[in-house]
């Protein structure tokens, strides 16, 4: 199945792309695809995505289809998904 | 808000004469901004907009909490922040800019940010809370205040072209720290942005402080505004509560 990932803030800088297409296996959870993305862009984004553990980041807003995913949630994607991930951003 | 409603003077009908004409405002809802108070964490790129757009509405009394000395920096979106003011105190000039727009305004000026010795005090003088503040630090005592407390809180951010708001009412919609706990280990205290961007997101905030103590319209509650001006595109994200917040979730989460 394909989903698609948009990029927001500091994480889209740091991965270098607005958003991008991923293949990923039926059933694949968005736990799973957080630490894909970890992976795929370990060249200094590897922090915005996950903790030192490997889990996804607490402070990294995830998002699917516009709906919030609360942290720690267990979501399975489908296809055609759309995978929003929001770095938190200030004022000043 | 429960204080009785002031009356107004001629001379303020005549000044917000064209927004008293706004449906489901009306004169009671100029009432109500007279009498409310609504305190801004920082009044910068985005801080400053909102107080001023909240001056000019009418709004009754502004806290403001804001340290440190104007920098040339500061100029590109600080619209409350003058040349003149460069090396001198930001909170003295941000209050004079105010008081020029409206010398009726009361203002509490602090010359501090936000932090967890002063987040109380600075949240007991408002109805509604305002969050501009660049640093997390910040953000997170004003949210826990403001969630102790059970005052509204408007939480608005940019970064680049992005910027994203929501609204915070303790005890119904989500708070800061439940999809945000902790400061991002990532975050960088400077950061791009124009203040044409900031100044976006500060009206609409300042549209939701009046929205709130008028009364109308519907909040951003549950919900989060996202604008990416590069490409003029908005999305609105179903916000949803955090059980295991260490703010506002279940007593033993806290």
């Amino acid at each position: 199945m394909q989903v698609t990932i948009q990029y927001s803030g500091q994480l889209k800088l740091a991965v270098g792309l607005a958003d991008e297409r991923l293949e990923l296996p039926e059933g694949a959870t968005l736990e799973e695809l957080v630490r894909a993305l970890a992976e795929r862009h370990d060249n200094g984004a590897r922090r915005f995505f996950v903790d030192e553990a490997g889990a996804p980041q607490p402070t990294l807003m995830l998002v699917v289809n516009n709906r919030q995913v609360p942290a720690g949630t267990r979501q399975a994607l489908a296809d055609g998904d759309e995978v929003m991930l929001l770095q938190p951003i200030s004022g000043g | 808000m429960n204080r009785p409603l002031p009356t107004l003077t001629d001379e303020e009908r005549a000044i917000y004469e064209w927004q008293i004409w706004v449906r489901d405002f009306g004169e009671e809802g100029q009432q109500r901004l007279k009498n409310a108070s609504v305190m801004i964490s920082r009044c910068g790129g985005l801080g400053g907009v909102v107080a001023y757009e909240l001056a000019a509405a009418g709004v009754g009394k502004l806290v403001l909490a804001h340290g440190g000395s104007a920098r040339p920096s500061d100029l590109n979106r600080q619209l409350l922040v003058t040349y003149e003011s460069l090396g001198k105190p930001r909170i003295d000039t941000m209050t004079r800019r105010l008081l020029d727009l409206n010398p009726r305004l009361e203002i509490v000026a602090v010359g501090e940010n936000v932090n967890e010795d002063n987040a109380a005090r600075l949240v007991e003088q408002a109805d509604v809370i305002v969050d501009c503040a660049p640093m997390f630090e910040e953000r997170l005592a004003m949210n826990r205040q403001a969630v102790l407390q059970s005052k509204p809180l408007i939480e608005c951010a940019m970064f680049d072209l992005e910027a994203t708001i929501t609204t915070v009412q303790p005890g119904s919609t989500p708070c800061l720290a439940c999809w945000c706990p902790n400061v991002p280990p990532t975050w960088k205290r400077q950061f791009p942005v124009f203040g044409a961007v900031s100044g976006t997101v500060g009206c609409l905030a300042a549209m939701e402080a009046i929205k709130l103590i008028a009364g109308f319209g519907q909040p951003l509650f549950n919900r989060m505004l996202r604008l990416d001006l590069r490409d003029m595109t908005t999305q609105t994200v179903a916000l949803a509560r955090n059980p295991n917040c260490a703010v506002c979730g279940s007593p033993a989460a806290r």
